[in-house]
């Protein structure tokens, strides 16, 4: 006999074949189905239990930051008297915002990667002084020139819908609209998040920490007076401050030195 | 598959999916029997058998989200129950490293006589394959599957899948022949 026939042979006799099983088989089958349901709907909590925790432990211990002491509250001022007092500028207005805008930007430790993008992604090494733009910590007022003169000496593109003519070079500031890599500037105000509302809304003057941005988005969204949750910074970085959540409300009472 | 058992497990599909520990029974009592018949081929006994059957239904009930309907349901349970055999196969291979010792000899070429014989005659002659050679006649003969399909299911070389493959056919027509020869004898007698 041949193989093929062999081996058909095998096949079509057993294709019909069934053979009844003993009862205990389905109770078996029952009894694993309903363990292995249970323990699987089990993980699926405790694991969602765990990311919760793990999520609210992250929000309590935040990130500290590096506290920066800023001098030169005189800085912005100067600029706005400089940009108003110039002659044949078309938009005022708009550009006392950017420059608020610029004066955060040119305030902003340059390190705070998170905060600048804008100048720290300046392309050009226009002078010398623009490669030190990450430099570390030392003296804020060369800091504060460097990345003024750095902007300064950007080229300006001519199809900046907002053009900022700004005073000759004085002793501190010295702001020109540089080379934006978006092509407008109200786009950047969405990175960096001392935009110009930030006058109007008369909150700390620079943002320096994890704990300062979740205040001011709160702020945002929460008009009452005692917010959602409040950071502040202390010496150990940014801590909560104060929760209002209606019926359960927490104010730190410590007497914090606010930063100027 | 018969119309009306199709028609009946469409139905039951979505319930199972579900949970529904009755619909699950009722597609069990659907479609046992048919899965023994299946395992019992790969089973050295009736009691590994309906574990495989067991093991392989709790499979079955656990995917049951993975079939979508192409294809027909018996054959993908039964792919399921064969995948089973092979698992429980290469775990007792680990452990017992069984060589089959049956001397095969040159069996002239004998035409059988073969519709006497009935399903539990075979299942007889399959049972003393051993483990190896009755996997691979199944997988070949009975599943269809191409030697390097068997191959790659159960860890072996092709060339191994044909040798243990014409080893298995030379015992079951030796053996064929003995139960030949013994109920040649009943009847004489």
């Amino acid at each position: 006999m041949q193989d093929k026939e062999f081996d058909e042979f095998f096949r079509t006799k057993f294709s019909t074949y069934e053979e009844q099983p003993s009862g205990a088989v389905w109770e078996a089958i029952s009894r694993e189905l309903g363990s292995r349901k249970r323990r699987s709907y089990r993980y699926i909590w405790s694991a969602a239990a765990s990311v919760v925790v793990i999520l609210a432990a992250g929000i309590w211990f935040a990130r500290p930051a590096k506290v920066i002491k800023l001098r030169g509250q005189a800085a912005p001022q100067e600029i706005t008297k400089t940009v108003v007092n110039q002659p044949g500028k078309v938009e005022a207005a708009k550009d006392s915002v950017q420059a608020g805008f610029f004066t955060r930007l040119a305030g902003l430790k340059i390190n705070r990667k998170i905060h600048v993008p804008a100048s720290a992604k300046l392309p050009r090494e226009n002078t010398g002084t623009a490669a030190h733009v990450n430099s570390a910590a030392g003296e804020e007022t060369t800091q504060q020139e460097v990345t003024v003169e750095s902007l300064a000496s950007a080229n300006l593109s001519p199809e900046q819908p907002v053009k900022l003519n700004v005073a000759p070079v004085t002793e501190k500031l010295n702001l020109k609209e540089h080379e934006l890599q978006s092509p407008s500037a109200g786009e950047h105000s969405g990175h960096v998040y001392a935009s110009a509302n930030e006058e109007n809304e008369n909150l700390k003057p620079a943002i320096r920490s994890v704990g300062d941005i979740v205040n001011f988005v709160v702020s945002k969204v929460d008009r009452r007076k005692d917010k959602l949750i409040e950071f502040s910074d202390s010496d150990e970085g940014s801590l909560i401050s104060g929760i209002n959540l209606g019926l359960v409300k927490f104010k730190a009472k410590t007497g914090k030195e606010k930063q100027n | 598959m018969k119309l009306s058992r199709k028609v009946a497990v469409d139905d039951l599909l979505e319930g199972c999916r579900r949970g529904e520990r009755r619909t699950q029974e009722m597609l069990y009592k659907l479609m046992a029997s048919k899965m023994l018949g299946v395992c019992m081929r790969y089973a050295k006994d009736r009691y590994e058998g309906e574990d495989m059957l067991q093991m392989g239904f709790v499979k079955v009930f656990q995917k049951l989200g993975e079939f979508r309907g192409e294809g027909s349901f018996e054959g993908w349970i039964r792919r399921i129950m064969v995948n089973t055999a092979i698992e429980t196969y290469r775990k007792n291979q680990k452990m017992l490293n069984v060589v089959d010792l049956d001397e095969v000899h040159d069996m002239p070429q004998h035409t059988f006589d073969m519709q006497g014989l009935e399903i539990k005659d075979l299942l007889t002659l399959i049972r003393h394959l051993s483990n190896g050679y009755r996997m691979v006649f199944n997988l070949y003969a009975i599943e269809g599957y191409s030697h390097k399909e068997i191959a790659e299911l159960l860890g072996i070389t092709e060339g191994a899948s044909k040798s243990q493959l014409s080893r298995a056919r030379a015992i079951l027509k030796e053996k064929l022949n003995k139960m030949e020869e013994e109920k040649h004898a009943n009847y004489a007698g």
